[in-house]
């Protein structure tokens, strides 16, 4: 539509007036600002949702119990134990009926794997010591040695060893090796 | 526009100085003075109202056009104006009688005042905008024929119109 004429002719210089463009800029102005602080507010109740949901979910693994976080460890076989200084003491091992001490030691002493059983009773300066093999006493007879404070006690290939003697339960009667 | 939807004030700043006028001139064109700073205003409120659905699929202006059409029509449903489908009610254009009162611009910004609405809309948006006629006709819903057919109806009465000015 090419018409010289009418481009010579035609004037566009009329503008907006400057009151009116004022008006339309402040409005322009005041619709950004409250898009932005929409936007801050947006993103910051985004946050805090974020951060109230991590604490739930922390809140939730925290109340689990401790045993069904991990897999219970197998107990370690006891295979050593020391006569207390005090043997009135109520010791780790505990006390039973008639000992002033009692200490169950356990480890493979009839082969790999098995829990076989020592049951030491302290009392009386003595110490006296019965196996059961795999849960049967094995060794009828029970050992009775003369124990100071602080005597060693462990199992070590089947034998049972107080300090520096070793004891074997053989057909039923405590040796001395 | 992209930049100012992300909430750049000063990209709108860019926007309206880059095309105020021309859209100002289409409402005066098509309007009085004081109904064309409302429909201007109208227009650019609509622009920072919808900033948030803008899609940059074509050029800004055929979308500023587009709503700036839409609020004309608004106008005109609340204020219908009267067509003047021929040149009556205008100077006649006697050299001897109009020299003395009117330029041959005026002249001819009356003539396009005096232009059936759709012949008006469509030569403002082609001259004024720079809109092209496919951007005509999607900004006005009519086909591409229809908005050559109204441009060269436009400019045939202005050419008659201004026959002893030009």
């Amino acid at each position: 539509m090419s018409e010289d004429w009418f481009d010579r002719t035609y004037r566009s210089d009329e503008t907006s007036p400057p009151d009116l463009d004022a008006r339309i800029l402040k409005q322009a102005r005041r619709a950004t600002r409250r898009w932005v602080i929409a936007l801050v507010a947006g993103a910051v109740l985004t946050i805090a949702i974020a951060l109230a949901l991590a604490i739930v979910l922390m809140n939730i693994e925290l109340d689990v119990p401790p045993t069904e976080r991990q897999p219970p460890r197998e107990k370690e076989p006891r295979t050593a134990a020391t006569v207390p200084a005090d043997e009135t003491a109520n010791g780790e091992a505990g006390t039973q009926q008639n000992c002033v001490l009692w200490m169950p030691l356990v480890g493979p002493l009839g082969g790999p794997g098995r829990q076989d059983r020592a049951e030491i009773c302290v009392g009386g300066g003595l110490l006296r010591a019965e196996f059961f093999w795999d849960g049967a006493p094995s060794c009828p007879s029970v050992l009775e040695v003369e124990v100071s404070a602080d005597t060693r006690v462990r199992l070590d290939e089947g034998a049972l060893v107080l300090s520096s003697a070793r004891y074997r339960c053989l057909d039923g009667e405590w040796i001395p090796e | 526009m992209g930049r100012f939807a992300a909430g750049n004030y000063a990209a709108f700043e860019t926007l309206y100085g880059r095309h105020k006028d021309a859209v100002y001139r289409y409402f005066l064109r098509a309007t009085d003075p004081a109904n064309a700073a409302d429909d201007h205003q109208e227009t650019w409120s609509r622009v920072v109202a919808k900033r948030g659905q803008y899609r940059a699929e074509g050029k800004f202006r055929a979308y500023l056009f587009a709503i700036a059409h839409n609020v004309l029509m608004d106008q005109f449903r609340r204020q219908p104006r009267e067509a003047v489908s021929d040149m009556e009610g205008v100077a006649d254009g006697s050299p001897e009688r109009d020299a003395a009162n009117l330029e041959a611009t005026e002249r001819l910004n009356e003539l396009i005042a005096a232009l059936p609405n759709a012949q008006r809309e469509a030569l403002i948006m082609h001259r004024e905008a720079g809109l092209t006629i496919r951007e005509i006709a999607q900004v006005t819903g009519v086909t591409e024929e229809g908005v050559k057919s109204r441009l060269r109806y436009a400019m045939t009465r202005l050419r008659r119109g201004m026959r002893d000015y030009v």
